[in-house]
């Protein structure tokens, strides 16, 4: 355990002491994380304040660590204007703790929408999902260009089950090998699977319909 | 990029008589809540790189000008001052004198210039100063609500 740590494991045995401590520290961290922020942004806080629909001096005064008056509807629009999004959370003081500790610039800066790799790779999904359904023993990577950053990703030979004698699907998409693209892709999987199974008529019933029809034959019955 | 833990030392300014004038002042002054908020800003002072965060410390008048201080907000608005070095101006910073702010004026009303004195007995004297301790450590039987 730091030196800080132990001291103020220490000191928040008192509450009044506790309460002054984290009031001022929170005031603190948000007028420190809007600045971060925008220096992330490379924003002037004139842009911020255009973004946010706000005034550059209220930007100003929320970027002060002495300003305690916070409106949640105020941080919500400034968490907008970065394309975040707020979190208002009671917490513990042991959790409280951590971030005391970890105060500084990086622990402040956030990854903003457009660069979430998250989403980035849930509209790689959807890419595949909009494709044609190929008819079975084809390929689609014919169809799909690699994507600059992504690796095409092929699920080699995989073969269904129901289509005994029948080839296999090659699936081959643009996605980042990650573990929860394998989770997308075993349910695309499935579902091209599920598809093949429902259009094809069941051997069983093949079978009776069959032995109906020769019975009829010899028993001379004609439809 | 590597985040350097920054680490600010600070102290206290003694005076002649060996007292240390911001530990007296936070005894007679601060309630344990309004030492909770100083010590708060005193470890960002410490811990975080100055221009990280915005407004931390204010300077004071044209004839003061190396005297600073902090700004904690509450029910009583707290106002210690401080100064650079004074030995290593970089890294240091020195507590001089404790004030609180009434009606948007400083109480004692001169209270930077009695920092600024003891700016310049601490040049003089560089003995006449103590590493500084969390107050809460230093205030039992300070006033409580």
């Amino acid at each position: 355990m730091n030196d800080l740590k132990k001291t103020l494991k220490e000191a928040f045995q008192d509450k009044d002491y506790r309460h002054g401590y984290v009031d001022e520290f929170l005031n603190a961290y948000i007028a420190t994380q809007i600045k971060v922020l925008r220096e992330q942004h490379k924003w002037t806080q004139k842009e911020l304040a255009d973004h946010a629909g706000m005034l550059q001096p209220r930007i100003s005064v929320m970027e002060n660590v002495n300003y305690s008056s916070w409106s949640i509807n105020k941080l919500r629009k400034i968490a907008e204007a970065f394309d975040l999004t707020l979190h208002v959370s009671f917490e513990s003081f042991s959790n409280r703790l951590a971030y005391i500790e970890n105060f500084n610039r990086i622990n402040l800066e956030r990854c903003f929408f457009k660069d979430d790799s998250y989403f980035k790779e849930s509209t790689e999904y959807a890419k595949v999902r909009e494709l044609p359904e190929a008819p079975i023993g084809t390929n689609h990577s014919g169809s799909t260009s690699e994507t600059s950053g992504f690796s095409t990703l092929g699920i080699g030979q995989a073969r269904t089950s129901g289509t005994s004698g029948t080839s296999g699907t090659f699936i081959s998409a643009p996605l980042a090998i990650q573990p929860q693209n394998l989770i997308y892709l075993a349910d695309y999987n499935r579902e091209q699977t599920q598809k093949q199974t429902k259009n094809k008529p069941n051997p069983e019933q093949i079978n009776v319909s069959r032995q109906i029809n020769e019975r009829n034959a010899m028993i001379g019955v004609t439809r | 990029m590597k985040y350097n833990k920054i680490m600010i030392n600070t102290f206290d300014y003694k005076n002649a008589n060996g007292y240390n004038v911001i530990q007296v002042w936070a005894k007679q002054t601060l309630q344990i809540r309004d030492q909770g908020r100083l010590d708060s800003k005193i470890d960002l002072l410490e811990r975080t790189e100055t221009n990280l965060l915005p407004k931390l410390l204010h300077t004071t008048t044209k004839r003061t000008k190396h005297i600073l201080h902090l700004v904690i907000n509450g029910e009583v608005a707290i106002r210690p001052m401080l100064c650079r070095g004074t030995i290593d101006f970089k890294n240091e910073f020195t507590f001089l004198f404790g004030a609180t702010e009434k009606d948007r004026k400083l109480v004692p009303r001169d209270a930077p210039e009695r920092a600024d004195d003891n700016r310049e007995d601490l040049i003089l004297h560089p003995r006449h100063r103590c590493k500084h301790e969390r107050f809460k450590k230093n205030l039992e039987g300070s006033v409580s609500r």
